[in-house]
């Protein structure tokens, strides 16, 4: 018999079962962004739709026990840096016509596509935590 | 005081329909519409479809696009979520009591 910390016996039965598929799905949109439909911005709406349903079943202190201020901001910063510095030499090494050594692989694997795969995770997971974090500021008053 | 908000609205007056007129002209200046000659309809979107996989190494060619050929206009999408997110957290945020306490002690 587990603990119910909610006010809402029904959506929290429902959110116990619902909630590991969605963050599944939401993590297999980012990571196959560069073969099927989808993409940062998808998957890591919907990762945020996740952690909000989460919050809002149960206590949103329950979140803040793996997800706080400290992560949230050094995720969005990393996540931002890393974006700017990987797209930005590969600007710059295709535009003075050296090889930037970043290799392609076969169209169609997961791991193909060169920098496409690695700025889609930065993407989803700024995305998430910003989806999540508007929530929880508007909400709580901190994250 | 009366006379000077009148200066302003006149100015302002000015200024809109100055503005407006700059814009029409600017207007009479684009292309026909459906115009074969059009810059909108060039080689990029050929080139797009036809070396797409090659260039970028991805089948989607929605994510080959936005991450690869036009990717600092997705970076300017993300630095546009971050900067309005630390906005609200500058206004919303309330700090913990602990927090408040560490920093009057330093």
């Amino acid at each position: 018999m587990k603990k119910i910390i909610g006010d809402d016996e029904i959506l929290n039965t429902i959110t116990e079962i619902i909630t590991p598929f969605i963050f599944v799905l939401g993590i297999y949109i980012i990571l196959n962004g560069h073969i099927s439909p989808g993409g940062g911005f998808s998957g890591g709406t919907v990762l945020g739709a996740g952690l909000i349903l989460y919050g809002e079943a149960f206590n949103i202190h329950e979140i803040r026990k793996l997800f706080d201020f400290n992560i949230f901001t050094k995720a969005i910063s990393f996540s931002l840096l890393f974006y700017g510095c990987a797209k930005g030499y590969s600007f710059i090494t295709g535009a003075a016509n050296i090889d930037s050594n970043i290799p392609l692989g076969t169209p169609g694997k997961i791991l193909s596509g060169g920098l496409i795969l690695p700025l889609n995770i930065a993407i989803g997971i700024i995305v998430a935590c910003i989806i999540y974090g508007l929530y929880a500021l508007f909400y709580e008053g901190d994250i | 005081m009366n006379k000077k908000i009148n200066l302003y609205s006149v100015f302002s007056v000015i200024c809109t329909i100055g503005i407006i007129g700059i814009l029409l002209m600017t207007v009479s200046y684009l292309p026909e519409f459906g115009c074969p000659k059009n810059p909108s309809i060039n080689e990029v979107t050929e080139r797009y479809i036809e070396k797409g996989v090659e260039e970028t190494g991805a089948i989607n060619i929605v994510a080959g696009m936005i991450l690869d050929y036009r990717a600092f206009d997705t970076f300017g999408e993300a630095v546009m979520l971050f900067t309005a997110t630390i906005g609200v957290v500058a206004l919303m945020r309330k700090p913990k009591v602990g927090e408040i306490d560490e920093k009057d002690n330093r």
